[in-house]
């Protein structure tokens, strides 16, 4: 940096202190902008590196994000082969302690019922169409933040199926 | 990813319509243009924020919008072209005491605007005391007024 010299200027400089500042800007100002490129793939919700798929091969699929945000919607998509479910209805349970964390809000298709047990909420879904393949958009919306265990299945009476991945829910 | 490009994109549609809409939009704000800004910050919230009411959101909202600021700035030194389509050039509007109608017309501003600023930036009376005045870039009115020692040349001379 050029030494300047004015005797008559009333002024206090420190020029050292200047370049830690303008080192603090440079360094700061890459971090944001990792920051950035990393919002822009999705670590931080919805992108790219946020989408995650866990599947119980044959049965069933679910689509989620890795990452969500407190208080924002996030949506889950739930793919069942057909002929998984016996006869007419599916179900699918979640666990109580899951949607105590992530509040549901939206279901399409909307459930015939919902029964409670002790554990979980089962979604009693009509099926119209044995032989076509069923999917399920769930809309939640996190009420916690940190890590979010999240459990479903489906019920039919041989044993059914189970999935469980995790979600990181940012404030 | 979707609130970088939410805000990415309303960073980029205000820049372009306030760019086209003219200069004199957002310099010398009067108490309309202050209305108007309040308004329009009320009408992009809801498309830039959408339904993500965390501060995780809140805050890649705003580092968006100053980053893309941050690199429109390097981007417009570098190249100059890049900084007049964006910025445009200065322009004549006064010139030594004779306003330029046309100009004045297709800019929007009128000779009750020179003369407030003449007042406001020199304290002159009249038109004839402007050499130039000059719409700049960021919409600002430049008033250049006549040389002091000239001036009070001329004052003298038309005094004896």
């Amino acid at each position: 940096m050029e030494i300047s010299r004015a005797p008559d200027l009333q002024l206090e400089e420190d020029p050292a202190f200047q370049r830690r500042s303008w080192r603090v800007e440079r360094i700061g100002t890459w971090a944001f902008v990792a920051i950035l490129a990393a919002a822009a793939a999705g670590l931080l919700g919805s992108g790219p590196l946020s989408h995650g798929t866990a599947t119980v091969p044959g049965t069933l699929r679910v689509e989620f994000q890795r990452f969500a945000q407190y208080q924002s919607p996030d949506t889950l998509l739930i793919h069942v082969e057909p002929g998984v479910a016996p006869g007419r209805e599916l179900r699918l349970w979640f666990d109580r302690r899951y949607l105590e964390g992530a509040r549901l809000e939206t279901m399409v298709p909307p459930p015939v019922r919902v029964e409670t047990a002790a554990d979980r909420l089962t979604f009693v879904f009509a099926l119209t169409e044995p032989g076509v393949p069923f999917t399920a958009s769930v809309g939640l919306q996190p009420q916690r933040v940190g890590l979010i265990h999240a459990r479903l299945g489906l019920e039919p009476a041989d044993g059914g199926s189970r999935l469980a991945f995790r979600q990181v829910v940012y404030p | 990813m979707e609130p970088v490009l939410r805000a990415a994109a309303v960073y980029g549609l205000l820049l372009v319509l306030f760019r086209i809409t003219g200069k004199r939009s957002l310099s010398q704000i009067t108490t309309f243009d202050f209305i108007l800004l309040l308004i329009i910050s009320e009408a992009i919230q809801n498309g830039m924020v959408g339904s993500g009411y965390s501060v995780t959101n809140a805050f890649v909202l705003v580092l968006t919008l100053i980053l893309v600021d941050r690199a429109l700035g390097l981007v417009k030194r570098r190249f100059p072209r890049v900084e007049r389509w964006l910025e445009g050039a200065p322009l004549i509007l006064v010139e030594h005491g004779r306003p330029l109608h046309e100009r004045l017309a297709r800019s929007g501003v009128d000779v009750d605007d020179i003369l407030t600023s003449a007042r406001r930036q020199h304290g002159l009376e009249r038109l004839d005391q402007v050499k130039y005045a000059v719409l700049e870039r960021n919409g600002d009115l430049s008033i250049l007024p006549w040389d002091k020692q000239a001036q009070d040349d001329e004052d003298r001379k038309r005094a004896a």
